[in-house]
């Protein structure tokens, strides 16, 4: 007996090491139908299954029009014991199994079902179904599944399920549907990423479950028994996560036409046909505890293995990347490769780390190893501890050696096993003797900052007040007298005659004195300067500026009415601008 | 008159030989592995009369008590030197290394955790106060220099320089803002590893109001003997035992 109980033990132990989800010990519900395609009189089955849980009761079954769900009863119970990281747990699985028969033709959804568990209150996902009059065209369909008949815990095995039409039907089919009840929702069995879909096979979307969509191959038209269909396939992987024979309920696979409506014919009516598939049980039995090496890896399949250096001839210390590849049909995914750091093999060896790469047909570990000594001749063989699904025995599979030179290092010692086992801890810097940098003298007190602070705004303010006193500086007539010389210069770049010279002179004159320009034409500077004085606080131009404006104004109006016109030239017009600004203008 | 100036300076040379020659021995008793006397000697200079070290050299010694005080195996010690010497000389690499060492090593989260914000505060803090000052003071000569010019010349292009300059100005004082608010509130730092309980009145017996986690900061109120009044974030005061807590301002 206690026999029994340590294989119990150890068993459950390897299934959680290779079963992620079984490790997990959160309660879960599940439901599925046994078929959701029922013939009315019929009926089909409503599986509510509790993983990990204590106790659990379904608060109340749902009250759909025209359905009649059967008594709940008492739920059938599964007890398991596991060992997570040496910690022994139970669970127990519970599952009520409830007859739903529907009273009309219709299709239907079963709400979400509320189950309380361990004192919380979970919820199944909806389902749905689709209760019809007859369920016809048996004949016409094809449904097969591909699975195998046993497997053991932790095996991965692919399940294949073709489905079809007559060929002969092919032009009357417009729409296809796969009902798989139990797909995600069958305790026990937990889903892997599917194989890959070869290339250059054409695809379908179906409607799978009334709820989503999936993608089946489609393998064209093929003879089955002597008749011609028209196939898809839809592949999927598991693993099994338990022992226990997983019953998989039936599938049906519905197509038909639907009624169309066409605006230049009449209406066809709908046609709908079902295949229903077989219910394939697959047996899960313990992976043997006889046997099982203390370093088993928990794969289990049929494995080969290759390893690659990326360098053969190294010094001491430098890093090998030594790649090993398992490949082959198993649970690639979900072993544990080895760690070389703790094969007593690679003692002449520093490892660094490692990089794993996973996929569905590869496991990939690069090792970063570095070679301690001259010594080393080759890379030793990396093991990994598998059940081999051929011989039903565990077994341990080898990389080849690969042979290497390691040069010894020059000018310095090499790594020694001494300094490799050497722990590198972090630790604080030394205490220091003299003041590095810092504080470099003393800073403005507040006292200087708010006298500062305060100076500014009062400055700016006063200054500001002072300056719009003579009137704003930034209205129009005060912007043209600040850019006059530079618009001077501009125009007497651009012009081409005395006339231009003179115009943007008189434009200059205007804008430093607030006139208009024709203010400027003949004008008696003398007289001017009398008035401009008189009336206003204004600084006197000098005379002799005054005289030598009037000068070039004389000569630019003769250049301009003598017939030629010709310019006088920008350097003495703005030789006059500038003493006139200089002098108060 | 110049006799006196000479006999002043006489004292000041004497005054930073002392200092020299008690720093030296409490360099020599930390390369020895006497942790005690080390810290006897350092603290000691910290407290001297008229002759402790100021600005940068204040900052390095506080800093060698945290390596004390770390080697002591007292690394919740060693954080809150370590934060006093980095408000002293907040850039120093050897003194954010070791904090954040001693912070590992007691389990408290990173100073500098790397997030937003945690950035700009060791930004803002990254200055002395001396140079928080000088900045402060060049940001509001830069605007004097817009206002001038907005002044003088009007318009909105003076306008938004203006507007500009002040709120560059502005940055450029919070540095100086958080030093002075620093400088004018005297922070404790639990040193407790196991945290502080605030206590309605400076007894044993009196009621637990707050408990401080290791590390947390707080305002120093009042002092009693053995008892320190702090201010918590929220307001709350209460007292704690003056050995639970580590003035931060040294």
């Amino acid at each position: 007996m206690n026999r029994i109980v340590v294989i119990v033990l150890l068993v459950a132990s390897v299934l959680t090491l290779i079963a992620p989800e079984a490790q997990a010990q959160s309660a879960s519900v599940n439901a599925r139908l046994s078929a959701t395609a029922v013939k009315l009189g019929g009926d089909t089955k409503l599986v509510i299954e509790v993983e990990n849980a204590g106790t659990a009761s379904i608060v109340a079954l749902p009250e759909l029009p025209n359905v009649r769900f059967g008594a709940i009863g008492q739920p059938s119970v599964q007890q398991f014991i596991s060992i997570v990281n040496g910690r022994q747990t139970q669970s127990r699985s519970l599952s009520w199994v409830i007859a739903v028969q529907p009273l009309a033709k219709g299709e239907y959804t079963i709400p979400q079902i509320a189950v309380d568990v361990d004192g919380r209150r979970l919820l199944t996902r909806e389902l749905s179904f689709k209760a019809v009059e007859d369920i016809q065209g048996d004949e016409f369909g094809l449904f097969e599944i591909d699975a195998p008949q046993e497997v053991v815990e932790g095996q991965p095995f692919t399940l294949e399920m073709r489905f079809g039409w007559d060929s002969s039907l092919t032009r009357q089919i417009n729409y296809a549907k796969l009902s798989v009840p139990w797909l995600g929702g069958m305790g026990g069995l937990l889903e892997l990423d599917p194989p890959p879909i070869p290339g250059g096979v054409q695809t379908t979307q179906l409607i799978l479950n009334e709820r989503t969509r999936i993608t089946a191959e489609n393998l064209g038209e093929q003879k089955i028994a002597g008749r011609s269909f028209l196939v898809l396939r839809v592949r999927k992987r598991f693993i099994a996560t338990r022992a226990t024979t997983l019953e998989l309920p039936t599938s049906d696979f519905e197509f038909g036409r639907v009624a169309q409506d066409s605006f230049f014919s009449r209406a066809e009516p709908g046609v709908s046909y079902y295949k229903r598939s077989p219910a394939p049980k697959i047996a899960v039995t313990k992976l043997p505890t006889e046997g099982q090496p203390l370093d088993f890896s928990g794969g289990v399949g049929n494995f080969q293995v290759s390893a690659t250096a990326d360098r053969r001839q190294v010094d001491a210390g430098d890093s090998i990347k030594l790649t090993v590849d398992w490949t082959g049909e198993g649970n690639l995914e979900f072993l544990v490769p080895p760690d070389v750091s703790r094969l007593p093999a690679f003692s002449g060896f520093r490892a660094y780390g490692s990089n794993d790469r996973k996929s569905f047909e590869r496991r990939s570990v690069t090792y970063d190893i570095a070679p301690l000594s001259a010594d080393v001749k080759e890379i030793p063989s990396v093991p990994l501890s598998v059940f081999d699904l051929k011989t039903k025995t565990y077994k341990t599979i080898h990389t080849q050696p690969i042979p290497i030179s390691v040069a010894p290092l020059k000018n310095a010692s090499a790594l020694t096993e001494d300094s490799a086992g050497r722990d590198v801890v972090v630790d604080i810097r030394d205490i220091q003797t003299k003041a590095l940098g810092g504080e470099g003298g003393s800073g403005p007190g507040s006292g200087v900052l708010g006298a500062t602070g305060t100076f500014v705004i009062a400055g700016w303010l006063v200054l500001r007040r002072a300056v719009r006193r003579r009137g704003d500086p930034a209205a129009p007539a005060a912007r043209e007298r600040r850019r006059a010389r530079k618009v001077l210069r501009r125009s007497l770049s651009e012009a081409r005659t005395a006339s231009d010279e003179a115009r943007a002179l008189r434009r200059f004159l205007a804008a430093r004195s607030g006139e208009p320009d024709e203010a400027w034409v003949g004008r008696d500077l003398h007289a001017w300067q009398l008035r401009r004085t008189r009336d206003s606080a204004a600084q006197p131009v000098s005379p002799a500026v005054l005289s030598e404006l009037q000068r070039v104004m004389e000569r630019l109006d003769a250049q301009t009415w003598n017939g030629n016109d010709e310019r006088l030239g920008s350097e003495t017009i703005t030789g006059i601008a500038d003493k006139l600004i200089e002098g108060g203008l | 008159m110049l006799t006196r100036i000479l006999l002043a300076g006489i004292a000041l040379t004497a005054v930073s030989a002392q200092v020299q020659a008690d720093d030296a021995a409490a360099i020599a008793a930390y390369r020895r592995g006497d942790m005690a006397t080390a810290r006897t000697e350092w603290t000691a200079l910290l407290d001297a009369d008229g002759r402790a070290p100021q600005g940068a050299e204040r900052a390095r010694i506080l800093y060698d008590l945290g390596n004390v005080s770390f080697r002591e195996g007292r690394t919740l010690e060693a954080v809150a030197w370590y934060t006093a010497s980095l408000r002293l000389r907040p850039r120093d690499a050897d003194t954010w290394a070791n904090l954040e060492e001693a912070r590992s090593r007691s389990k408290l989260e990173p100073a500098y955790r790397g997030d937003l914000s945690s950035t700009l505060k060791r930004v803002v803090r990254s200055l002395t106060g001396a140079e928080a000052g000088w900045l402060a003071l060049s940001g509001l000569l830069l605007l004097a220099a817009a206002l001038a010019f907005e002044a003088v010349r009007g318009g909105r292009y003076a306008r938004w320089t203006a507007v500009l300059a002040a709120l560059t100005a502005c940055v450029m004082c919070i540095p100086w803002l958080d030093h002075s608010v620093r400088d004018g509130s005297q922070t404790l730092m639990v040193i407790q590893p196991d945290g502080a309980s605030v206590r309605s009145e400076p007894r044993a017996s009196a009621a637990v109001t707050s408990e401080l986690s290791a590390a947390a900061v707080v305002e120093h109120v009042d002092e009693l003997p053995d008892w320190t009044k702090v201010r918590l974030e929220g307001g709350l005061e209460g007292w704690v035992q003056k050995r639970s807590v580590f003035p931060l301002a040294r």
